[in-house]
């Protein structure tokens, strides 16, 4: 085995100086760092559980809309408050529509995770005297601790910080028992009842993990953009993305939905500036993945690697 | 109550198109094709294009057929040149496959047809009124919900009544042992994807006249089919029939009653559904 810190280190760096390149790579890269946890989020359900969610959008847009909505309504601008009432939101969010989702398996689950969200979408789209509707919500001067963040790359370390305390947890979580108890399951759920494992109880606590930090990166995008709407932090093709992502990056690979994560927003990014038609590049993209590179880029690297 | 109810049946027989076109492809196929509402809203830009040539009520009334014809072969080449590629992978390529090509699809409808909504209601007064119980409304939303009931006897015969029928129920029961009867199973998963598409594209062909299309009803159009599937049970054309009656009515009260949570109702009865029976209304298969 080859040690690998060195690579980790090196990338920690290089995000910690990425505000020097200015402001739109600073933002950029924040909303890379968002999207990376939320794939990896996505990857605790797909990769090591085995439940391919085609709804986490709806954490998603729980933590957004907390953050949101509690702005909007109660004039609360402290992110220490803010943050912590997302948590709690997604994990309840969480755990119920994880009780009517984990009874099913396979595509059964996707579709139901896919309606789902959709329920929270059409909600926050038709309660226009709440949710703003279509307009959304606006989300501006926020404080930590007493203290003002106004500039996108004051905002771009608070997200960095959260990128790396998320990668470190979820990375014990999904060293722990609990985690090795799912890839079990995962591999053979016959074998893993056999062994006396509650299948449901493993696989509501992978669905409230993978909800919970989709929340938090929710709420955070929320903050870091500062204006939030049904389509951009609800809608199935948000929740498409997370799958794409994790797919284009490999789901087989811990770091994968991370190296997806940031393929992906600097390709939309660079794509949508050049050309017109980005919707048929990245549709083009996943058709291709499928075709070609179906265990994503660490999947190959991790292959090359290896050397067979 | 006569207005809602014939909305209400107008919606129920669109859904039955679509629904009925998910569930057949996943009986075959195993693929839950996520494109489904790429299909419809490329039957309503195809009938948009042919009702162009002419303003003959004729071509009007068959541009339906037309449009679900070309759309079943687009679904067919897509099936044969692509998604068949990708079987045996497992169910997460397939969907994914199925996924990118709602981009793709948006892309195109937006080159050949522009970004504004479009809609022809000419059909509607070409074919004037009809009085229901002291309710005057357009014939067509009449011609609409019968013809949609016409095909789903025209559909039942299809599959019940016939060889190919027999043929494609074998498929849907056990792959291996039909292939081992002699049966060429790639020839009966296009034939599907023909049949599921053209039901798409035959169902946007006829909304045309009465809601016409936009970018993003492809994606509503697949949400709503996928709820109505579930409702009904995976892969059940019956169950497909009494979910988008169910849903279609409870939609068209709904939007008169409570307008602002109409959606939000179809989902609870969704919910509602799966807590008491998870495999849905008329699904039998455990899983």
């Amino acid at each position: 085995m080859r040690d690998y810190r060195i690579v980790y280190l090196a990338a920690a760096v290089l995000l910690f100086l990425v505000p020097i390149t200015g402001e739109y790579a600073t933002y950029l890269t924040g909303l890379a760092l968002l999207f990376g946890v939320a794939a990896l989020a996505l990857n605790v359900l797909l990769g090591y559980t085995g439940l391919l969610s085609f709804g986490n959008a709806l954490f998603f847009g729980c933590g957004a809309y907390t953050v949101g909505l509690l702005i909007k309504h109660f004039d609360i601008t402290a992110i220490e408050i803010l943050f912590p009432a997302s948590i709690a939101a997604s994990f309840v969010v969480a755990v119920l529509v994880g009780f009517i989702c984990v009874r099913h398996t396979r595509i059964y689950f996707t579709m139901l995770t896919i309606a789902l969200a959709s329920l929270f979408y059409a909600l926050a789209h038709k309660l226009r005297p709440i949710t703003g509707g279509d307009d959304g919500i606006r989300v501006y001067e926020t404080y930590i601790f007493g203290h003002e963040i106004t500039s996108i790359i004051e905002f771009y370390y608070v997200v960095l910080i959260f990128f790396i305390a998320s990668i470190l947890i979820l990375r014990i979580i999904l060293k722990s028992p609990f985690g090795l108890t799912l890839q079990a399951i995962r591999d053979s759920e016959l074998r893993a009842r056999f062994a006396g494992i509650s299948i449901m109880k493993y696989r509501l606590g992978a669905f409230i993990v993978s909800g919970v930090f989709t929340g938090m990166s929710g709420a955070l995008y929320a903050l870091f953009l500062g204006q939030i709407s049904p389509d951009d932090v609800l809608g199935l093709t948000r929740s498409g993305e997370f799958v794409a992502m994790t797919i284009l990056g490999g789901f087989t690979s811990f770091v994968g939905p991370i190296v997806g994560a940031f393929v992906f927003t600097y390709l939309k990014a660079f794509v949508s500036s050049v050309a017109l038609y980005w919707y048929m590049v990245a549709g083009i993209i996943i058709v291709g993945i499928v075709l070609f590179v179906p265990m994503g880029i660490m999947g190959e690297v991790e292959r090359r690697i290896r050397g067979f | 109550m006569i207005p809602q109810i014939i909305n209400g049946l107008i919606f129920a027989s669109i859904l039955f198109l679509v629904a009925t076109g998910l569930t057949i492809i996943f009986g075959i196929l195993r693929v839950v094709n996520f494109s489904h509402g790429s299909f419809y809203l490329l039957g309503v830009y195809i009938a948009y294009s042919i009702t162009r040539l002419s303003h003959d009520p004729v071509l009007y009334l068959a541009s339906p057929f037309i449009a679900g014809t070309i759309v079943g072969g687009v679904g067919m080449a897509f099936e044969r040149g692509l998604l068949s590629r990708v079987y045996g992978r497992g169910e997460l390529f397939e969907l994914l496959m199925t996924y990118g090509m709602i981009f793709v699809f948006i892309d195109v409808f937006r080159i050949g047809w522009g970004t504004m909504p479009i809609s022809d209601p000419t059909i509607t007064f070409m074919l004037g009124t009809v009085s229901i119980a002291g309710y005057t409304m357009p014939l067509y939303n009449i011609y609409l919900i019968s013809i949609a009931a016409v095909l789903a006897v025209v559909l039942w015969f299809l599959l019940f009544k016939t060889n190919v029928g027999m043929v494609i129920r074998a498929t849907s029961f056990d792959r291996e042992v039909t292939s081992s009867f002699g049966v060429n199973v790639n020839r009966v998963y296009a034939l599907t994807f023909f049949l599921g598409c053209f039901l798409a594209g035959f169902g946007g062909g006829l909304m045309l006249p009465i809601t016409g299309a936009w970018i993003g009803l492809d994606i509503d159009m697949l949400i709503i089919g996928l709820v109505v599937v579930v409702v009904g049970g995976l892969g059940s054309i019956k169950g497909a029939l009494a979910a988008s009656l169910l849903i279609g009515l409870v939609r068209s009260f709904g939007i008169s009653m409570f307008p602002a949570v109409e959606l939000a109702i179809v989902y609870v009865i969704m919910i509602a559904v799966l807590i008491v029976k998870p495999s849905g209304l008329f699904g039998g298969v455990e899983h």
